[in-house]
C-alpha cells in the first residue's frame, strides 16, 4: 500500500533526487516495518489517490549524483543500467517499480538483476527491457537530414531515451555537427564537431520550419534504394510490420517524405 | 547546461532563427552534386535491382569503436536500419559494382546471355553513396558484390580500389562486406581481406554436380580454394591477436589508426604487390600487428530449390562448412525463377519460402543449440516437416528426453526444449539460483509457453494436463489448440485398456503406436503432480 509519493520534475536529476529523499523518508518513518509504502512519480504524469501523501521534491543535482554513485556501488553497472531503464520508462508505474527495485537491490546487492522470481524485480526487468529495446530501435531507425553540412534528426520516443543514444552517435560521427530533437520530451542533444555532446531542455521548436529548410537530395536516392532492394516475389508486409512497427515510421525519411 | 555558450548561439541561430534569410539561403544553395546524382540514381536503380537476390545483409561480428577523427564504428550485434517490403532487413548498402558479366550462370539475372540494362559504378560514386548514406544513419556500411567484368582479377582489383578509397582516403570506419569473385588471385583476396570486415564466397549449389550443371564458369574448386584461404587467414590473424577461439565476435581497434595516418601501411595496401609478396610467408602475412584480416568472419550462400538436393543434403553441407571452414553464417536463398531455362524450374514455380525458413531454423539449431545435422534429418527422412519447426519435430520424436524440470535441468537440456531460446535459457539458469521458477515467471522471461508447455515441468508439475505422446502434441502444435484443462481440474483420462488397443499394433503396423491412448498418461509419468 503506497502511503507516500514523491513528486519530481520528470528530469533524470529529479528522479534520482526523489529516490534520495525517498530513502531518507523510509528511514525516518518506517524503520523496519517497511512494506513498499513509498513511490516516486513525475508531477506531470500521476494520478492522485486517496489516503496518500504527495510530497514535491526540489531537484538537487548533488543528491542525484550521490544516489547514482550509491546505486553503482551497491548494484554494479548492470544493476544501475536496469534502474536507469526503469527510470526512463514512460509509464506511471515506473516510479513505484524503481523504488521497490532499489529497496530490494540495496539488500541483495549485485545479484538483484537475476532475481527474476521476485515480482518487483521482474517488473523492473520488463520495464527496463522495454526502454532499452526502444532505445535500440530508435538507434536503428533515426534518420538524419543534411542541412547545409549539419545533421539534424527528430524523434518522438515514448521513453526518455535520447541520452542513451548519444554516445553511439558521438562515437560514430565525431566530425559532424549534429542535433537530435526529442519532440516528446522537448529536449535536444547537440554535438558540435570534435567535441562532447550535451542536452538542451525546455525547447520550443518549429519543426515545419526546419523541415522546410532541410533540402536533401540523398533522400530520393535512399527511397529509390529501399524500394528497389525488395524482391516482389517475396513480398511480405506482415513481416515488415513486425520488424518495423508503423509507430516508428513517422519520422523516417523513406516513409515520410515531402513530395 | 554544460555546453559552450558560443555553440549554443550558433544552434539557436541555425535552428530557431527568426528571420527568413537563412531559409532563403538554404533553398537557393545549388546542390553541388546535382548533375552527378542523377547519373548515380540511374545506376543505383539497376545495380540495386541486380544485387537484391544476394541474401546476407548482416553487419554483425565485429566491435570497433570510433577513432574520434573519421566517420564510423561497428557493433558486434549488428544494426538493421530499415526493412524492405519483403520483410528483409536493410543493414548495408547492398549493390553490385557492375552487372556486366562474362559468366553465364543459369539461375542468375545478370548472366551474359540475358538482355538486361547494364551499368557500372565508378569507385568514387560508390564511396560517395556509402559515406552520404552512412552519415544520415541509413546504413551500417557497404556490401559490395559484382558481376565479372572482363575477368575475375580485373573485377576484384576494381573492388579493392573501392574499399581502399573508402578506408584510406575517406577514413571510413564502418562495416564493409565484400563478395569474393571465384577464380580471383590469392593476392587480391588477401589485400581486400585486410580492409573488409566480412568476406563471402557464394557456394551457390549444395553439390558439385549441381554447380557444374548451373554455373559452367564456376567450379567447386574455385569456390572452396579462396574459402580455405580466408579461413586460414582468419585463423592465423586471430592467433596473432591472441585469440584462439575461431568464431567469437572480434573486439578491435579501429582501422583509422593504422590506415588513415600511417603512410607506410597505406603504401603497402595501395596495391604495391611487390611489398606484399616480399612479406609473404607461406600463404599469408602472419602476425601483422594491429591489422585485422576479415575480423567479422566469412559467410556463404546456397540456392534452395533450383536443383534436386534434399534438405538433408543441404543441412549436412552447412554443417560441414561450419566445421571445416569455420564459417560464421551459411545463408539459404529460395530460388526465384527469373530465367527461362530448361535446366531450371519453370517460371511459374513459387519460391520455396517455407522450406527456406525451415532450413534457417535448423541452421540456428546447429549453431546455437548444440544439435547435429544427423539428429535433425536422416537419409530416410530427407525433408523437414512443413507443419512444425525442426526443434519441435525433433522433440516429439524424442519424448524419452521429456519432460524437463525447469528448476534442475542442465542448460544444454533446456536449449533442446521447444519454446526456450538461448536468452531465456540463460535467464532461467540465472534466476533459479535465487528462487524457484514457476510457469508465470517463464512467460515473462521470454519462453514461448504455447510450445514449451508440453515438454516441461515446474516444481514437478506440468502446466496443463497434457499427454506426452507424439500425435497429441503434434496436433496441438499444428492447430494451436489451447490445452484448456489445467492440472487438478482435469478429469482422469485413463482409458480402458481393451483388447483392440492391445492388438492394434499388430493389426495396423507401427503407425498405430502414435494413436494409442493407454500408453502414456501425463499425470502418472510426471511423478505425481496432482
Amino acid at each position: 500500500m503506497i502511503e507516500y509519493v514523491l513528486l519530481h520534475d520528470g528530469t533524470l536529476d529529479g528522479i534520482f533526487t526523489a529516490i534520495y529523499d525517498g530513502f531518507a523518508l523510509k528511514k525516518s518513518v518506517y524503520k523496519d516495518k517497511y512494506d513498499d509504502n513509498i513511490a516516486v512519480a513525475s508531477k506531470n504524469n500521476y494520478e492522485a489517490h486517496l489516503f496518500c501523501n504527495y510530497i514535491e521534491v526540489a531537484t538537487d543535482s548533488t543528491k542525484a549524483a550521490k544516489t547514482v554513485e550509491y546505486i553503482v556501488k551497491k548494484l554494479g553497472m548492470a544493476g544501475y543500467d536496469m534502474a536507469m531503464g526503469v527510470a526512463c520508462h514512460f509509464s506511471e508505474e515506473a516510479g513505484e517499480v524503481l523504488f521497490a527495485f532499489l529497496v530490494r537491490g540495496f539488500k541483495v546487492g549485485k545479484g538483484i538483476i537475476n532475481k527474476l522470481t521476485d515480482k518487483w524485480v521482474m517488473r523492473a526487468f520488463e520495464l527496463s527491457r522495454k526502454t532499452y529495446n526502444e532505445s535500440h530501435l530508435m538507434r536503428e531507425f533515426i534518420r538524419f537530414s543534411d542541412m547545409r553540412g549539419r545533421l539534424y534528426a527528430k524523434i518522438e520516443p515514448k521513453c526518455n531515451i535520447l541520452h542513451m543514444m548519444c554516445n553511439h552517435f558521438a562515437d560514430r560521427f565525431p566530425g559532424e555537427n549534429w542535433v537530435i530533437f526529442d519532440a516528446t520530451h522537448k529536449i535536444a542533444a547537440v554535438h558540435p564537431c570534435y567535441k562532447g555532446w550535451f542536452l538542451m531542455d525546455d525547447l520550443d521548436v518549429d519543426f515545419d520550419r526546419i523541415d522546410e529548410m532541410a533540402h536533401d537530395e540523398y533522400v530520393d536516392l535512399w527511397k529509390l534504394f529501399v524500394d528497389t532492394i525488395a524482391i516482389e516475389e517475396r513480398r511480405n508486409e506482415k513481416c515488415q510490420n513486425n520488424h518495423l512497427p508503423k509507430w516508428y515510421r513517422k519520422n523516417m525519411t523513406e516513409w515520410n517524405r515531402r513530395e | 547546461m554544460f555546453g559552450s555558450d558560443f555553440f549554443m548561439e550558433i544552434i539557436k541561430k541555425e535552428f530557431f532563427a527568426e528571420d527568413n534569410s537563412i531559409l532563403e539561403q538554404a533553398k537557393n544553395v545549388p546542390y553541388d552534386d546535382g548533375v552527378i546524382l542523377r547519373d548515380v540514381s540511374y545506376k543505383l536503380k539497376i545495380l540495386t535491382d541486380a544485387a537484391k537476390y544476394d541474401v546476407a545483409c548482416t553487419s554483425s561480428g565485429v566491435t570497433r569503436k570510433g577513432n574520434g577523427k573519421t566517420m564510423g564504428n561497428a557493433a558486434a550485434c549488428g544494426i538493421c536500419h530499415a526493412f524492405a517490403a519483403d520483410g528483409r532487413c536493410i543493414s548495408l548498402l547492398k549493390i553490385l559494382m557492375s552487372n556486366e558479366c562474362v559468366f553465364d550462370c543459369k539461375y542468375c539475372i545478370n548472366r551474359s546471355s540475358n538482355d538486361v540494362p547494364r551499368a557500372t559504378f565508378t569507385p568514387d560514386e560508390i564511396c560517395k553513396l556509402t559515406m552520404e548514406f552512412y552519415r544520415r544513419n541509413y546504413i551500417e556500411g557497404l556490401f559490395l558484390s559484382s558481376g565479372v567484368i572482363k575477368n575475375p582479377n580485373y573485377t576484384m582489383e576494381l573492388m579493392y580500389e573501392v574499399v581502399r578509397r573508402l578506408r584510406v582516403d575517406h577514413g571510413f570506419n564502418g562495416y564493409i562486406h565484400i563478395k569474393a569473385i571465384p577464380g580471383a588471385a590469392q593476392e587480391l583476396v588477401e589485400a581486400i581481406g585486410y580492409l573488409a570486415d566480412r568476406m563471402s564466397i557464394n557456394l551457390e549449389m549444395p553439390t558439385g554436380e549441381g554447380l557444374k550443371e548451373m554455373a559452367p564458369h564456376k567450379t567447386r574448386n574455385t569456390i572452396l580454394k579462396p574459402m580455405k584461404q580466408i579461413q586460414t587467414g582468419i585463423f592465423n590473424n586471430r592467433l596473432s591477436h591472441g585469440i584462439t577461439d575461431k568464431k567469437s565476435a572480434m573486439q578491435m581497434r579501429n582501422y583509422g589508426d593504422d590506415l588513415y595516418e600511417s603512410a607506410l601501411s597505406s603504401k603497402l595496401l595501395a596495391g604495391e604487390s611487390k611489398v606484399i609478396s616480399e612479406n609473404r610467408n607461406n600463404d599469408f602475412i602472419i602476425g601483422t600487428r594491429g591489422k585485422y584480416f576479415v575480423p567479422a568472419g566469412q559467410s556463404t550462400q546456397m540456392i534452395v530449390g533450383a536443383t534436386k538436393e534434399s534438405d538433408y543434403h543441404i543441412i549436412n553441407v552447412a554443417e560441414a562448412l561450419y566445421k571445416n571452414y569455420d564459417l560464421k553464417r551459411v545463408f539459404y536463398s529460395a530460388y526465384i525463377p527469373i530465367n527461362d531455362d530448361s535446366a531450371l524450374p519453370a517460371l511459374d514455380v513459387k519460391p520455396p519460402l517455407l522450406r527456406e525458413h525451415r532450413l534457417y531454423q535448423a541452421d540456428f539449431l546447429l549453431r546455437f543449440y548444440g544439435f547435429k545435422a544427423s539428429e535433425l534429418l536422416t537419409e530416410e527422412r530427407p525433408f523437414f516437416n512443413e507443419n512444425i519447426d525442426p526443434k519441435c519435430d525433433w522433440a516429439v520424436r524424442h519424448l524419452e528426453h521429456f519432460p524437463v524440470e525447469i528448476n534442475q535441468a542442465d542448460i544444454a537440456v533446456l536449449l533442446r526444449v521447444p519454446g526456450i531460446g538461448v536468452k531465456s535459457a540463460r535467464r532461467i539458469v540465472q534466476a533459479r539460483r535465487l528462487g524457484v521458477i514457476d510457469f508465470g515467471d517463464l512467460k515473462k522471461m521470454g519462453v514461448v509457453l504455447k510450445r514449451a508447455l508440453y515438454f516441461i515441468t515446474c516444481k514437478g508439475k506440468m502446466m496443463y494436463d497434457t499427454k506426452l505422446e507424439e500425435s497429441y502434441i503434434v496436433n496441438h502444435l499444428i492447430y494451436n489448440e489451447p490445452p484448456h484443462k489445467a492440472v487438478g481440474q482435469a478429469e482422469a483420462n485413463y482409458s480402458q485398456m481393451s483388447l483392440f488397443d492391445y492388438y492394434g499394433k499388430e493389426m495396423y503396423g507401427d503407425n498405430y503406436i502414435f494413436d494409442n491412448h493407454f500408453v502414456t498418461n501425463s499425470k502418472a509419468t510426471m511423478g505425481g503432480g496432482v
